[in-house]
């Protein structure tokens, strides 16, 4: 045995959680056959909209889109997906403890999915007419990012499985929640070709570090006006933000939990 | 030794408007022993569905206790001796194999290698859902499923089953199936097993011992043909003529005539601590003489007494 037993069954439960969310085919190829599409639209809207500044060329750009949106489209949804799949309220009542249970499975979802969609990628940014080697260096760069990010994004999911511990519905919460990391994070079109003061404002939230910057990294190999020790440190933060709100929030939903539907 | 504790049980609900708060369960005390089998009874809205997510820690009580074998509700321990099967609520991935989900829901118990694939071989067995193992969830029928369901509420060898409607939309050959395999688990496991129903043919073929509750509040505590009271001793007797000319018997003030509509079927209601059977069958005999086809002799159901006690209940 590689690992201790506690740690064999959140893989174990990461990995199950991850097929799945695969079970379900006809969602899974919409996803895919929508995700070039994606890539081709933003890609183009960036060229006739911010094409002009030349901060990117159109290729970098394709790449820039492809990865943000893989980061995107695994983001947040599974919390609500995980809620679905199995009676929630039966699930609080089981000896191992039920944060660590859900951030595994969530983990699982948020990291199978990327590494599935990042597989993808790699033909799409050929097919787009990218370099054999630039695509190859997205993706391995790309790569290294997936767990430590899996990491927060699974932390922001368990915020709304907590959430549905004591809300019946929280779609209503999700929605506008994702939104704001659209629209903060770059997901778009990428923070440095905004104008002051949005850049230096977006730069400085926690969407940037989880979508822009990781992304801009992918492409040009460094950091936009921030280097490796303080894009850590800033996670360190938010890590630690992020535990302590989904312990709070898990332990208060937890005595408000009215299992609704008799 | 005591499986299940409940001390002053409350649960209160928080109503719009500031209104005062709706109790649930109040001050609900019982305890329950070890292998016993106790159906846990009341009309829609008494509180049973709140009672037993306070015995296994889904729900917070607002006041009072609970335990699992001696172990506060809710806690690691009490959860890892705990089996829970919901009749409206599934604790199956359904589109994982059943395999798959056994295998998971084990060790989320601690139950892993060689005594994870004996356990999952001995109950698939019992509950005769070997060649399901490969099917996904989602393509069982409800019966099916159901088993699956009590199989991996089971998984652990807990040594209490908490069980809210099992049978709930089966029909009856899967109920009767489902019904025979709880019991030879029960009697081979010798586990604690509460259940609720309101399909009482449920109750009568597995429990003893029943706990009647309403408004959140015990109504009675004791066996099963202890709350039938004064119907216990009450039977319903079916004659079945040939001769449609025949009347019914009404000269016997202890034996009521029923009207049937139908010449051939007779009905008669007695009381065996008024009359004895013996003399009962027997003055129905000299009535009938040969024209006597067939006699059959029905307990009054739970269902009725129930029926009986609930039909004037204020509903709140």
């Amino acid at each position: 045995m590689i690992f201790s037993p506690s740690i064999n069954f959140h893989l174990k439960n990461a990995l199950f959680s991850f097929k799945e969310s695969w079970t379900n085919l006809a969602n899974s190829i919409v996803g895919f056959m929508l995700f070039p599409v994606f890539m081709f639209v933003l890609s183009k809207m960036w060229q006739k909209f911010n094409g002009y500044m030349g901060n990117y060329t159109y290729k970098e750009m394709l790449a820039y889109i492809g990865v943000t949106e893989i980061l995107f489209m695994t983001f947040l949804r599974t919390g609500n997906v995980q809620a679905a799949s199995s009676d929630f309220s039966i699930s609080l009542a089981r000896p191992r403890s039920w944060l660590a249970t859900q951030y595994s499975a969530l983990y699982g979802k948020t990291l199978g999915s990327r590494l599935v969609l990042t597989t993808l990628l790699l033909p799409l940014l050929i097919l787009f007419g990218l370099e054999f080697h630039f695509s190859l260096n997205v993706i391995f760069r790309l790569l290294l990012f997936l767990i430590p990010l899996g990491i927060f994004q699974a932390l922001y999911s368990l915020i709304f499985s907590c959430a549905h511990v004591r809300f019946e519905v929280t779609n209503y919460l999700t929605l506008p929640f994702g939104k704001l990391f659209l629209i903060f994070g770059g997901v778009f079109a990428p923070i440095s070709d905004f104008s002051e003061p949005a850049r230096n404002l977006l730069l400085k939230l926690p969407p940037s570090d989880l979508f822009f910057q990781p992304a801009y990294y992918t492409i040009k190999g460094t950091f936009y006006h921030l280097t490796f020790a303080q894009w850590a440190s800033r996670l360190t933060i938010q890590l630690i933000i992020l535990l302590i709100i989904n312990i709070w929030f898990f332990k208060s939903s937890r005595r408000h939990h009215q299992s609704f539907g008799g | 030794m005591k499986s299940i504790i409940a001390k002053d049980l409350t649960k209160t609900y928080p109503k719009p408007k500031k209104e005062e708060a709706f109790y649930a369960v109040k001050n609900l005390n019982f305890d329950i022993h070890e292998g016993e089998v106790v159906a846990f009874l009341g009309p829609n809205g008494a509180g049973k569905s709140t009672t037993i997510k306070m015995l296994c820690g889904i729900l917070t009580p607002t006041s009072g206790s609970s335990e699992i074998v001696g172990k506060k509700s809710g806690t690691k321990e009490a959860n890892l001796k705990l089996g829970l099967v919901f009749g409206t609520r599934s604790q199956l991935y359904m589109h994982m194999t059943i395999y798959e989900n056994l295998d998971l829901i084990s060790e989320i118990y601690y139950v892993t290698g060689e005594e994870k694939k004996k356990r999952i071989q001995y109950l698939t067995e019992l509950f005769q859902i070997g060649h399901h193992l490969k099917s996904r969830a989602r393509t069982l029928s409800l019966g099916e499923r159901m088993r699956c369901e009590i199989v991996a509420a089971l998984i652990h060898k807990p040594r209490v089953l908490l069980a809210d409607e099992p049978t709930i939309g089966l029909d009856v050959v899967a109920k009767n199936k489902l019904r025979e395999v709880i019991k030879s688990w029960q009697i081979e496991e010798k586990a604690t097993l509460l259940l609720t129903s309101h399909d009482l043919s449920d109750v009568e073929a597995l429990c003893h011992r029943c706990i009647l509750i309403d408004h959140g509040q015990k109504q009675y505590d004791g066996t099963l043909s202890g709350l039938k009271g004064n119907l216990a001793g009450v039977r319903r007797i079916q004659i079945i003529t040939a001769d449609k000319d025949k009347s019914l018997m009404n000269d016997v003030t202890l034996i009521k005539p029923i009207q049937t509509g139908n010449e051939y079927i007779h009905k008669y209601e007695m009381d065996t601590q008024h009359i004895p059977m013996a003399e009962t069958i027997s003055k129905l005999s000299r009535h009938y003489g040969e024209s006597l086809q067939d006699l059959q002799i029905f307990e009054v159901s739970l269902e009725e007494v129930l029926g009986a006690r609930f039909a004037k209940r204020e509903i709140k």
